[in-house]
């Protein structure tokens, strides 16, 4: 991801802005190098059109809200996990494939935001530019450069990317790249004792906080009123009184282990064969919680015990050939 | 004003164990920091510029349990034990102050707050040089300040300035080995706070800003700015100024009613029992959180709600920032 | 590891079609098996959600048992397939983040197999007596 790039991307969007009635793309925020997304109309704003290692958010949520208030097509740029979400919500029928056009970046890795914050030698304010050029992160403010090896500044999640190459496009930049299929990592906490990896998870998830980011920034977890989280009801002035008075709440705000617990297994079995694997959810924590870890676990299983390769356009749940004997 | 050599924040932990307190530090957590209940100095981290959970959780916790309800209702004691904050900031002690306006104003005072702050001890740790996010200067505070805190440390590297402003402070002062502080201790901070305030790197304009935020409410410029927020609400979380809660109970025949933590990012919190919902659309709710802080509050307490700590620039997902949001309404907005 | 005092509570699932009509059966042929579990009827195993599960466990429940037709004879086609794969995922969950899998069962009871069921409820109780009071995801008032 370097200069080249951003200029090739610039030409792909100067050329469909006319037939697209917007463009999703990143742009660098005023006050920092981080990247942030953002909706292009018109022709002079594609200048301000970035892409850097620091282009990290998914624009797989705001593609769909941008979708439903407009009626023509819309055009976004995808790394290889943005992908794989747009093409689970076109097979939930989310999202119409016909007025989407997929700009496909093939993508070596995204930058931990806050790794980088700590390295960085330079006030923030001052930085140009970061490009990512022969698996270094170079960081230009001025006339000086520093140069940290991606290895350190690398977000976790990227290291087992299984398609960083966009699964779906209609238009791709950079040169294809190999995946990884690489569990070790979950191997490692699965050869720990029981009464270990309780003792670990439990010790995790004290620190949650139930702020729901998690929740409210996967682009997989569009439903209104979700199971296990009460910051939203889906009522409608037809909801009769009983209904509203007798609602079953399974889960209330209270901050303890076993409360925790419930609302993160709950979430994540609903993402069972359909996560994206973008780290989204672990990157909005604000108390660091090892999300991903649980995410991986359930990818692991539905890959290995139902061989079920994601991204298939039967979904993972309505599958039944695929249930392993003897269970 | 007083001068120690060694490092008081440490050493003043095992004093103030002894004299009955609990005390509260920042602890590292993975890579960040929290305030957490410490038994010994040892357990108390200096380096951060300031933590990832606000100290607001220490006089507001995020859960508290208000009765207990079986055959009968149960009331839980109110707890108001001797507690003592080392190494707040002065944006968080300025913080509690303003907390203070709405849960100890005249009309009503909140009983379960008022325990744990009137027995409040705050030892302020004045930051030599404010962090990437942080603007406080912009809202009329200063790294050094002392609004709100008992003892002021300044950290002079081989010795620390301190000055105390309460009662208690003076007390708290004298139970370790302090001296009077020379001219040349009091220039050395001097300088040091002179220098610290030249080095913020984000400023937020606050002249006029009433005035503009009042002939804006319905520009389209929030509509604008809402695109990519998702109302996590992890920004009120996080704020050491934001104080909404709900009261829940939990449990059928035998439970708890509770106080929680609420967000008015959250779409529930505005929804009426006749679905009717007046902040239904992210942007509006976007648009109370700046509206509530900038404006609403000034109108009801004289001060902004806002301590210029940028923990909420630093933790929003989709990097809302709420700098540039108020700067750009100068030039974005339209008066309609 | 036994507590002779502890009296587990499990909590079942039993689809309307069999493993309903099998314990139904167990109980006029005057099988004994142990008072502990609390039957919960419901139309199909297939509708057993993985949050009712943990909530089961949440409010104190021991053990849990899905108890649905055999495979192929779903009075709704493909119900108990789909409750054999959220076993299978919740289970693998569950171990992981090191609670004992083993307080999760699936089982397959057809109408006229009151004496299979009433065994391996019995079977199960006696499992998860030796396993102890389920304490990691119970909530804690």
């Amino acid at each position: 991801m370097n200069k080249n790039m951003v200029e090739e991307l610039k030409k792909v969007c100067g050329d469909i802005i006319d037939d697209v009635e917007a463009i999703i793309a990143y742009r660098k925020k005023a006050t920092e190098p981080r990247e942030v997304l953002t909706v292009i109309e018109s022709k002079e704003e594609i200048d301000s059109i970035t892409l850097s290692p620091l282009s990290f958010n998914n624009p797989a949520k705001l593609l769909c809200q941008e979708l439903n208030k407009r009626n023509g097509k819309i055009a976004v740029v995808a790394k290889g996990c943005d992908s794989r979400a747009i093409r689970q919500l076109v097979i939930e029928e989310k999202i119409d494939r016909e007025r989407v056009y997929i700009i496909g970046i093939s993508c070596p890795g995204v930058v931990d935001y806050r790794k980088f914050v700590k390295k960085v030698k330079f006030k923030l304010s001052e930085i140009e530019s970061v490009e990512l050029l022969d698996g270094k992160v170079v960081i230009t403010a001025g006339s000086e450069k520093q140069e940290i090896p991606f290895d350190e500044v690398i977000f976790e999640n990227c290291l087992y990317c299984s398609q960083p190459t966009p699964i779906e496009y209609d238009v791709l930049l950079g040169e294809p790249l190999e995946g990884r299929s690489d569990f070790s990592d979950i191997e490692e906490i699965e050869k720990l004792p029981l009464e270990d990896r309780w003792k670990f998870w439990s010790e995790e998830f004290k620190k949650c906080i139930r702020c729901h980011a998690c929740r409210s920034v996967c682009p997989l977890c569009y439903c209104t009123e979700c199971l296990v989280d009460p910051t939203n009801l889906a009522v409608s002035p037809m909801t009769p009184a009983e209904e509203k008075a007798s609602y079953p709440r399974m889960l209330g705000k209270t901050i303890s282990v076993e409360d925790n617990l419930f609302y993160h297994l709950v979430r994540v079995l609903h993402h069972a064969g359909r996560c994206a694997e973008c780290g989204e959810c672990e990157r909005a924590c604000p108390m660091g919680l090892p999300l991903r870890k649980l995410e991986r676990k359930l990818q692991k299983v539905v890959v290995e015990v139902f061989g079920y390769k994601p991204g298939e356009e039967i979904p993972f749940l309505s599958k039944l050939d695929i249930l392993p004997e003897g269970r | 004003m007083k001068v120690y050599s060694g490092n008081f924040l440490r050493d003043i932990v095992s004093k103030l164990i002894e004299d009955g307190y609990k005390v509260y530090g920042a602890v590292k957590t993975k890579d960040y920091y929290v305030f957490d209940e410490i038994k010994s100095g040892e357990e108390i981290s200096l380096e951060y510029c300031n933590t990832r959970k606000s100290p607001k959780e220490i006089v507001f916790p995020e859960n508290e349990v208000l009765i207990k309800y079986s055959k009968w209702i149960e009331e839980i004691p109110i707890d108001d034990s001797k507690r003592a904050i080392v190494g707040i900031r002065p944006c968080d002690a300025k913080a509690l102050t303003l907390l203070d306006k709405v849960f100890l104003n005249d009309d009503f005072k909140d009983p379960y707050y008022e325990a744990r702050r009137k027995n409040l001890l705050l030892i302020g740790y004045a930051c030599n040089e404010p962090g990437e996010y942080c603007f406080c200067e912009s809202l009329g505070l200063s790294p050094f300040g002392s609004e709100g805190l008992d003892i002021l440390v300044s950290d002079l590297g081989d010795r620390q300035v301190l000055e105390a402003f309460t009662e208690e402070g003076h007390k708290v002062l004298e139970m370790l080995d302090v001296k009077d502080a020379s001219e040349e201790d009091i220039k050395a901070r001097d300088e040091l706070r002179d220098k610290a305030v030249k080095m913020f790197r984000r400023k937020l304009e606050v002249e006029n800003l009433r005035e503009i935020l009042e002939k804006n409410f319905e520009s389209d410029y929030w509509e604008k700015i809402a695109l990519t927020c998702v109302s996590c609400g992890v920004c009120t979380y996080l704020c050491p100024t934001c104080f909404c809660f709900d009261i829940l109970d939990e449990g059928e025949e035998e439970g708890v009613r509770y106080r929680a933590w609420d967000s008015c990012q959250f779409p529930l919190y505005t929804l009426e029992s006749s679905s009717h919902n007046p902040r239904r659309e992210k942007w509006q709710r976007l648009r109370n959180r700046f509206y509530d802080k900038f404006y609403y509050m000034v109108e009801k307490t004289g001060e902004i709600f806002c301590v210029g700590c940028g923990r909420c620039i630093e933790a929003c997902p989709m990097g809302i920032d709420i700098t540039e949001v108020l700067n750009g309404l100068r030039e974005g907005g339209e008066s309609k | 590891m036994g507590d002779k005092k502890f009296d587990p509570k499990i909590v079942t699932f039993a689809c309307n079609w069999c493993s309903y009509a099998g314990a139904d059966l167990a109980g006029t042929s005057r099988l004994q098996y142990p008072p502990n579990i609390r039957i919960i009827r419901v139309m199909c195993s297939g509708m057993v959600n993985p949050a009712l599960v943990l909530y089961a466990f949440k409010k104190g429940a021991d053990g849990v048992v899905i108890a649905g037709c055999h495979p192929g004879d779903c009075h709704y086609n493909v119900g108990n397939y789909y409750a054999k794969k959220r076993v299978i995922l919740l289970k693998e969950l569950l171990n992981f983040v090191g609670f004992e899998d083993e307080r999760l069962k699936l089982l397959w009871a057809s109408a006229s197999e009151g004496k299979k069921f009433a065994e391996e409820m019995t079977d199960f109780v006696d499992k998860i007596k030796e396993l102890g009071p389920q304490e990691k995801l119970a909530e804690k008032r």
